[in-house]
């Protein structure tokens, strides 16, 4: 069994636009978020640096990132990501909706990155990948795009669960617990249901690390254990976004899948 | 192989090589600073999510206020939160704008948490803190304005809650 290049690539583009269309209309729900008294205010945010309130960068930027403009950006985003979910496109205008979304997602970075969480930041990678690949998409350019996807979603992961492995609190659960414990990034109940169960704490922290270290053995294992490695990062995504309402990163993760299929199918 | 793709399969080991330098804090202490600085661009990440250390804290903003002559008011909170649904899994977008105060309390916190430098309160975390207060704050008992940040453990909901940044007072309206 093999996954061509092409149909994957065509998943990734499906599965990230899909997190950028829910992002955008998540932003346009809230735009007193983003107003000039918000904790987004950009009159405030483009103090940081001087390139960002003065002479033409300021200008242009200005017209893109001030409030209400900033909303007619996410407007622009969100029709452009669904717009790619929908339709199979090639050419230059695949090109010009890709470039569409690439510029848009820097938008909350040009703004100061203040709110931006890691969803936005794989997004990135992934869409970059998608519009470097969509400017010359031969079969080489496309397994080049694959690779990097997978190689990416590898690095994440990995990297999450060494800086885990290395940490007490996640040693012995009670980081997984004073997480969930929190009203912001939690669900209280099952954290105190947690606290009373340490034992099933550590195992299930213990359960967090192993998969996030051990993730990047799905490039190197037999293809008949890609479900198994598939199934659990669906499964934990899943539970982040039921638990902690990270719900952006179910579609940001997922997307790098179709790639990781890819390369392990090979 | 094109020119276009080895130029793309260049572009894309550096990219994916300064990725990996930018998460080895230990390893690399003085380049992983230096390219954590482009987290914001989004393009070279540190993926260290709710690790080492996790965040066990909500952070709760609040604001007081003084007509002139008198003591200052009881402290009032600044709701950023809406409360989490069920929904939430597939459609939250609450989310960004806790991550916002979480973000910038944790700069003004790191920075001056004592806020004795004068230069703190012309900081972006604090003029942004401010300004969002004093538009939540009415406009006729409006004279002088603080806000407080205060952090409540995950863990220990009976325990109080525990003040982590006190602004100066500052004469508004």
């Amino acid at each position: 069994m093999s996954l061509a290049p092409g149909t994957a690539l065509r998943w990734v583009e499906v599965l990230a636009s899909a997190g950028v269309l829910v992002s955008s209309l998540e932003y346009l729900a809230r735009p007193r978020a983003l107003d000039d008294t918000s904790l987004a205010s950009w009159p405030v945010l483009r103090l940081r640096h001087r390139s960002r309130s003065t002479g033409v960068t300021g200008a242009v930027l200005n017209l893109a990132l001030a409030f209400p403009a900033v909303l007619v950006t996410y407007a622009v985003r969100a029709a452009a990501a669904a717009a790619l979910a929908a339709t199979t496109l090639h050419g230059p205008l695949h090109v010009v909706l890709l470039g569409l979304v690439v510029a848009s997602t820097c938008l909350p970075a040009l703004r100061g990155g203040c709110g931006c969480e890691g969803s936005d930041q794989v997004l990135m990678i992934v869409f970059c990948t998608l519009l470097l690949v969509a400017v010359h998409p031969s079969p080489t350019a496309m397994r080049l795009g694959l690779w990097f996807i997978a190689l990416h979603a590898c690095l994440a992961y990995c990297v999450s669960g060494i800086y885990k492995v290395t940490s007490r609190v996640w040693q012995d659960g009670t980081g997984l617990v004073g997480v969930l414990g929190t009203r912001s990034l939690g669900t209280p109940s099952v954290a105190a249901w947690l606290a009373a169960h340490p034992a099933t704490a550590r195992r299930l922290s213990n359960g967090v690390v192993l998969f996030e270290t051990l993730f990047p053995l799905a490039l190197a294992a037999p293809a008949t254990w890609l479900p198994y490695f598939v199934f659990a990062g669906i499964g934990f995504h899943l539970c982040c976004a039921v638990l902690m309402g990270l719900n952006c990163f179910v579609w940001a993760f997922t997307a790098t899948y179709p790639a990781i299929a890819y390369v392990v199918l090979l | 192989m094109g020119v276009y793709e080895c130029t793309l399969a260049a572009l894309f080991a550096a990219w994916l090589l300064l990725c990996v330098l930018a998460q080895l804090r230990v390893a690399a202490p003085r380049v992983a600073p230096r390219l954590g600085r482009w987290d914001a661009s989004l393009l070279v990440p540190r993926y260290n999510y709710f690790a080492p250390v996790p965040g066990v804290h909500d952070y709760h903003l609040l604001f007081r206020t003084r007509t002139r002559g008198r003591e200052f008011g009881a402290w009032q909170e600044v709701s950023t939160e809406g409360r989490r649904r069920w929904w939430n899994f597939a459609w939250n977008p609450d989310r960004r704008c806790r991550k916002r105060l979480l973000d910038l309390a944790k700069e003004l916190a790191h920075r001056d948490p004592a806020c004795a430098d004068p230069a703190t309160v012309l900081s972006v975390p604090y003029l942004m803190l401010l300004r969002h207060v004093c538009a939540q704050a009415e406009p006729a008992e409006r004279a002088d304005i603080q806000f407080l940040i205060v952090t409540i453990s995950g863990a220990g909901r009976d325990e109080l809650p525990q003040p982590l940044f006190l602004s100066r007072p500052h004469e508004v309206g």
